[in-house]
C-alpha cells in the first residue's frame, strides 16, 4: 500500500516536471522569434543631370565625365589676378534651383588669398574666402533660374608663398527650392 | 524498498513521449506564427510623410512606405533629407532592427546608397546605415531605440557611378523588425 502511494506521488511529480518542460519549450520557441514588420521600399533611377558644369571663358577648368564634377586649376602669383569665368554652371531645363559652394577638405591654405564667388554678370554672391591661412564660407544660396548659366569667379587671387600647391575641395550644392532635397557635385580648386 | 521496474519504465516512456510532444508542438506553433499575416495590433510605430515627400514620391500604405521617385545623376550624389519619418506614437521607447532585406536592379552601376537616420526632436544622428557600397549589400542595424513620442527621419543618399545611364535603376527593400 505504501509502495503504491510513493509510486503515485512520483508519477505526479514526473508529470508536472514534464509538463513544465513542455510549456517552457513551447513558449521559448513561439515567442522568441516573433517580430512585427514594417517595410520601407524605394526605387531609384539614374537621370540626365538637370544642371551641368562647363569650362568657362577663362579656360581654367577640367570638366569630368557627365559634366557633374570639375577641377579648376590656376597658377597663383604674387600679383593679384581675377578670373570671372573659371567655371560655368548651366541649368538645362525650366526648373529653378538654389546653389551654393561648401568646402569639405583643403591643404596648404595659407599659401594664397582669394575670394570665390557665384555671379551672373549682374549680381554676385561671395561663397568662400581664403585669407591669412583661414577659410570661411557664407552658406548663402544663389538662384540659378531656368535655362540660364551662372559663373564661378576667382577674385583677387594672390600667393603668399611660392612653395607647394593649394588644394580646396568643395561641393556644389544644388537644391530644390523649399525642400531639403539636393544634389552634390565635387569641384576641386587647385592653386599652384 | 523494492524497485518497481515496470512502473519506472512507464514513467520514462511518459517523459520521452512528453518531450517529443513538446518539441513537435513548439515547432508547429513557430511555423504557424511566422507564416501568419503580420498585423499592427498594439504597434505604436507608424510611417508619416517627411518634408521631402513630394520630391521623393513617398507613399504610405499601412505598415509599408514606398519612395517612388528617387532619382540621381551619374557621378553626383542626390540627397533626400526628409522623405519619410518613423513616428513612435506611444509613450514608451521601442527597440527595433533595421534590416537590409534586398538591393536589386542595376547594382553594377550603383556606387552607393546610404540611409542616415536622424532624430527630428533632437537633430542628432542616430545611425548611418550602408545599404549598398563597394559592390555589396550593407549590414543590418540592430537594437535601435526610438523614444516615445519621437520622430526619426530617414535621409537617403544615392550615388550612381560615372558610367551609369538613364537606363539604369535599382530597388531597395528595407524592413523594420520590432520584437514582440
Amino acid at each position: 500500500m505504501k509502495k503504491t502511494s510513493c509510486a503515485v506521488k512520483l508519477h505526479y511529480v514526473l508529470l508536472v516536471v514534464t509538463l513544465s518542460i513542455m510549456i517552457s519549450c513551447s513558449f521559448r520557441n513561439v515567442f522568441g522569434d516573433i517580430n512585427d514588420f514594417m517595410n520601407l521600399n524605394s526605387s531609384t533611377d539614374c537621370v540626365t543631370p538637370s544642371v551641368i558644369l562647363e569650362n568657362g571663358a577663362n579656360a581654367t577648368s577640367t570638366v569630368y565625365e557627365n559634366n557633374t564634377n570639375a577641377k579648376i586649376s590656376i597658377d597663383a602669383t604674387s600679383t593679384q589676378s581675377t578670373y570671372n569665368y573659371s567655371l560655368d554652371i548651366v541649368n538645362k531645363n525650366a526648373s529653378l534651383w538654389e546653389v551654393r559652394l561648401e568646402y569639405f577638405d583643403y591643404t596648404n591654405i595659407s599659401r594664397v588669398n582669394t575670394t570665390i564667388i557665384l555671379h551672373n554678370n549682374s549680381t554676385l554672391s561671395e561663397q568662400i574666402t581664403i585669407s591669412g591661412g583661414s577659410i570661411n564660407q557664407s552658406n548663402n544660396y544663389y538662384d540659378l533660374t531656368s535655362d540660364t548659366s551662372i559663373h564661378i569667379g576667382i577674385m583677387n587671387l594672390v600667393e603668399n608663398s611660392s612653395e607647394g600647391t593649394t588644394i580646396l575641395n568643395a561641393h556644389l550644392r544644388i537644391k530644390t527650392p523649399d525642400t531639403t532635397t539636393y544634389t552634390l557635385y565635387i569641384i576641386t580648386f587647385e592653386f599652384a | 524498498m523494492k524497485m518497481n521496474y515496470k512502473k519506472s519504465l512507464k514513467f520514462v516512456t511518459l517523459i520521452i513521449t512528453s518531450l517529443l510532444i513538446a518539441t513537435a508542438s513548439a515547432a508547429i506553433y513557430d511555423y504557424m506564427y511566422l507564416n501568419a499575416t503580420v498585423g499592427v495590433q498594439g504597434m505604436t510605430l507608424a510611417w508619416i510623410l517627411g518634408a521631402d515627400n513630394a520630391t521623393a514620391g513617398t507613399q504610405i500604405n499601412g505598415v509599408t512606405s514606398t519612395l517612388t521617385s528617387l532619382k540621381g545623376p551619374p557621378n553626383g550624389t542626390r540627397i533626400y533629407a526628409d522623405p519619410v519619418r518613423l513616428n513612435n506614437t506611444g509613450g514608451s521607447a521601442i527597440t527595433f532592427d533595421l534590416l537590409v532585406d534586398a538591393v536589386s536592379g542595376d547594382t553594377g552601376e550603383l556606387e552607393s546608397i546610404f540611409v542616415l537616420i536622424y532624430s527630428v526632436n533632437t537633430s542628432a544622428l542616430i545611425q548611418n546605415v550602408t545599404i549598398w557600397a563597394s559592390g555589396a549589400k550593407g549590414s543590418d542595424a540592430t537594437g535601435l531605440s526610438i523614444p516615445g513620442n519621437n520622430n526619426w527621419r530617414f535621409q537617403w543618399e544615392i550615388t550612381w557611378k560615372a558610367t551609369a545611364t538613364t537606363a539604369n535603376s535599382a530597388t531597395v527593400n528595407l524592413k523594420i523588425g520590432v520584437p514582440v
